[in-house]
């Protein structure tokens, strides 16, 4: 059965979102309409985008679209506009006019946002600072905000991260940027935001901000060479597995991993039971940290991923499978779950298939909807928007 | 500093990654946020490096400094009794409640959401359990680092042929889970303002990572292929990739989105005029990739990384030098934008806190007070928020409750 349309109410139902971000904000517009606001994205022919971000999907007519798109235009609805165009202009602005919330990347010239709605502006870089001008795309936002440093091998260039995963950290923090605005909204005039994506990934750098800041020490990309030993990326006899049982982890996990290894008979399991293996300085010295490579991976390789996750967990060990997204989608905890959802469209011979929220409601309004972005004409939205009641806040705000 | 959460105390049983960075956000915008920690069990991240050299204690650590700013610390140790009614008087004055512990832990306090909502239907209740609550893997154990692994994220991430890499990061407690954890939280809030009525949110770190393979995902649902790994490269900008700079490990990330672009582009580098026409287009360019991947590295491997980044930029092409995490401490759009905030501590001296990855016109959201040492405002808010007796406070202390 597909998920198509289930509960119709949500936290921000009532709250009107309109939605001229770009690829870095779009996420940030699906994650309010996944709560109930009715969100309107505007597609501008004025602008060179470039081609959407990838994946593609082709539909039954043989047309190939946007998988990135389609997945962070979820429940909503687009309007195109030509701003050149005076009478869409006017149209727009009255949009903007009855809008709680205005996201964009950068407001269109001759747009005026009223004091009283929201406005938050994400860009790569941030239009607060040198870098207002500066243009960008998701590796470029990678390698500014230095997580691009942290992520390859270390003989080879730095490699990026798969998934634009910069896009969608800057359609997160746009959202907590417009939740918070909609909290301070009782001023007046209400808050804005501009979000830089550069920012956001800077604080994503982990430990190694606080490293350079405290020790003057730079954490470079550790690659495939695993920074402690007991935690890191392991061939097992069908792929990888990922295990943290190092300083981050708890003491007993790295006990029990040694006991784990001892019980099985792995070769040079006992030299890993003396007592300078439990101190962090033993187990980031290089030395180590192959030596442990080389002992755990004689027995991983001689099992399979999904097994050696099942016996680690069993051992209270952090380990998990590195999983494609066939076994994404057969985990057995997500099925159990009923995590994901299926969405019908005319335009494809199959369902297609999402992930659910990324959070559950419990005695809250919990709005269930997965629809693919409907198109709507600009014209009719303004009439709806203009002829019915604006929003609670809307009708507060302005009083 | 924005006082748009200034109705809001937190009690916060959040702890390591995730957790503290969704707390920490409410108390830069005006909560005021309460961890409870104790000296029996602490905060796996206060035993975390770095620290300053040559010292070391439970208030030395950098990384819990770099996500606990502007909170409070209450020290009680939750497996004494004692520390019960204490637990239920501060609750009193909380109206949101957050954890990541594994399920089952709240519970056994009599802290878990369904105990505590019927007498207080205005409650917020957050947990971030590692894979939800119920189902056969709920007890699992994981980091960011697995997580991600689990999440799909880690296997298309780094070069063909090798080891996948993921992100080389515990990636999803920084940003996706926070963030998705912050959107349904502050949504809480607000429609409890409108309406008085509280709920619980749960986070499930990874139901919220998958997410961030969504595309990738329903890409799969339709087509049936798995993510193909190429490194920088990309299925709709090209070039795109990460080339060699002047200097030792210097780089430029170079990406290209139009053919406008590859000319300016070209002229930038000085490339030759039959090399720019020849892949005048993405279908050419794709086709010429590697080649062209070498005439650019040709060309940078002698140059500054930062000038040559300005000279794209000042033409339109997107570029950004690969900045390590000591260069982001001196980027000029992070100092213009105010990012880092020093701050002086009592163990680690002064110590740059982030502030939130947004800027507010009218109002500032950036960290004021460092991160607490443990048990900091113990007997602040047992005399002034909890209104009990210095004796008392004192006796318990010495007894090992407060602590």
């Amino acid at each position: 059965m597909p998920d198509n349309a289930g509960e119709a109410v949500g936290l921000l139902s009532g709250i009107r979102v309109l939605d001229l971000s770009g690829y870095e904000g779009m996420y940030g517009a699906r994650l309010l309409a996944d709560l109930g606001a009715d969100v309107v994205r505007v597609e501008r022919d004025d602008r060179d985008a470039g081609v959407a971000p990838g994946p593609f999907i082709v539909n039954s007519a043989g047309e190939s679209s946007s998988a990135f798109c389609a997945f962070v235009n979820l429940n909503k609805r687009v309007v195109q506009v030509d701003p050149r165009d005076e009478a869409q202009r006017a149209a727009l602005q009255g949009l903007v006019d009855s809008s709680d919330i205005v996201l964009a990347d950068r407001l269109p010239e001759g747009l005026c946002v009223p004091p009283n709605v929201v406005l938050v502006e994400t860009s790569i870089f941030g239009h607060v600072g040198s870098g207002n001008d500066y243009v960008g795309s998701d590796l470029v936002a990678l390698a500014a905000g230095g997580l691009l440093s942290l992520g390859g091998y270390p003989d080879t260039p730095p490699v990026a991260v798969y998934g634009n995963q910069a896009y969608l950290c800057g359609g997160i923090m746009t959202a907590v940027a417009a939740a918070l605005a909609l909290l301070g909204r009782a001023e007046s005039p209400a808050p804005r935001a501009d979000v830089s994506v550069q920012a956001t990934l800077v604080g994503a750098l982990e430990d190694a901000t606080a490293e350079f800041d405290l020790r003057g020490t730079v954490r470079r990309r550790a690659g495939d060479q695993p920074r402690e030993a007991g935690t890191g990326i392991f061939r097992s006899a069908d792929g990888y597995i990922a295990m943290v049982a190092g300083k981050l982890g708890t003491a007993q996990a790295w006990l029990n991993l040694v006991a784990w290894l001892q019980e099985a008979g792995v070769e040079g399991a006992n030299e890993l039971a003396g007592a300078e293996w439990t101190t962090i300085e033993k187990r980031r010295d290089l030395e180590s940290i192959e030596r442990f490579t080389v002992i755990f991976e004689a027995y991983t390789t001689t099992q399979s991923s999904e097994w050696l996750y099942r016996e680690g967990q069993g051992r209270s060990i952090a380990i998990a499978p590195v999983n494609t997204m066939a076994d994404v989608l057969a985990d057995p905890q997500l099925t159990y779950r009923d995590f994901f959802r299926t969405i019908s469209s005319p335009d494809f011979a199959a369902d297609l298939i999402v992930p659910g929220k990324p959070y559950r409601l419990f005695d809250l309004p919990n709005f269930d909807s997965w629809l693919l972005e409907r198109e709507a004409k600009l014209v009719d939205v303004e009439k709806e928007w203009l002829d019915s009641a604006t929003s609670e806040l809307n009708e507060a705000t302005r009083a | 500093m924005r006082r748009d959460l200034s109705d809001v105390r937190v009690l916060d049983f959040c702890w390591v990654g995730a957790g503290s960075l969704v707390t920490q956000m409410l108390a830069l915008h005006g909560a005021d946020v309460i961890k409870i920690e104790s000296h029996r069990r602490p905060d796996n991240l206060r035993l975390s490096p770095p620290s300053r050299p040559g010292v070391t204690s439970l208030d030395s650590s950098g990384y819990f400094a770099s996500r606990n700013a502007n909170k409070k610390s209450f020290a009680l140790n939750m497996s004494d009794e004692r520390s019960r009614p204490i637990l239920r008087d501060l609750l009193e004055q909380c109206s949101v409640v957050t954890s990541n512990f594994r399920p089952g832990v709240m519970e056994r306090w009599g802290l878990d959401y369904d105990s505590l909502k019927e007498k207080r239907p205005d409650l917020i209740y957050l947990s971030m359990p590692m894979q939800g609550e119920e189902g056969p893997f709920r007890e699992y154990v994981g980091f960011g680092s697995t997580i991600s692994a689990l999440a799909g994220l880690v296997a298309p991430s780094g070069l063909p042929g090798r080891r996948p890499v993921g992100t080389g990061t515990n990636y999803p407690d920084h940003v996706p889970n926070p963030g998705h954890a912050l959107v349904a939280l502050l949504a809480a809030i607000y429609y409890r303002r409108r309406t008085g009525q509280g709920g619980r949110v749960e986070l499930s770190q990874l139901e919220s990572t998958v997410n961030m393979m969504g595309p990738s995902l329903l890409a799969y649902s339709v087509t049936g292929e798995e993510p193909v790994t190429e490194g920088n490269r990309s299925l709709e900008r090209c070039p795109q990739g990460v080339f060699r700079c002047e200097g030792s490990d210097e780089w430029l990330a170079i990406s290209v989105g139009t053919d406008e672009q590859w000319h300016r582009t070209g002229a930038v580098l000085g490339l030759s005029e039959g090399d720019v026409e020849r892949s005048a287009t993405f279908a050419l360019r794709r086709a010429h990739e590697d080649e062209i991947e070498t005439l650019i590295e040709a060309v940078t491997k002698d140059r500054d990384a930062r000038e040559l980044m300005a000279q794209l930029q000042r033409e339109g092409v997107p570029a950004s030098v690969v900045n390590t995490a000591a260069d982001v401490f001196s980027d000029g759009v992070i100092v213009d934008r105010r990012f880092w905030r020093t701050l002086p501590h009592e163990v680690l001296g002064e110590f740059r806190v982030a502030s939130p990855p947004f800027t507010w016109s009218g109002g500032d959201a950036g960290p004021t007070s460092s991160a607490p040492l443990l048990g900091e405002h113990t007997h602040e808010l047992w005399t002034q928020l909890l209104n009990r007796p210095e004796e008392q406070f004192e006796h318990l202390q010495a007894e090992g409750v407060l602590w």
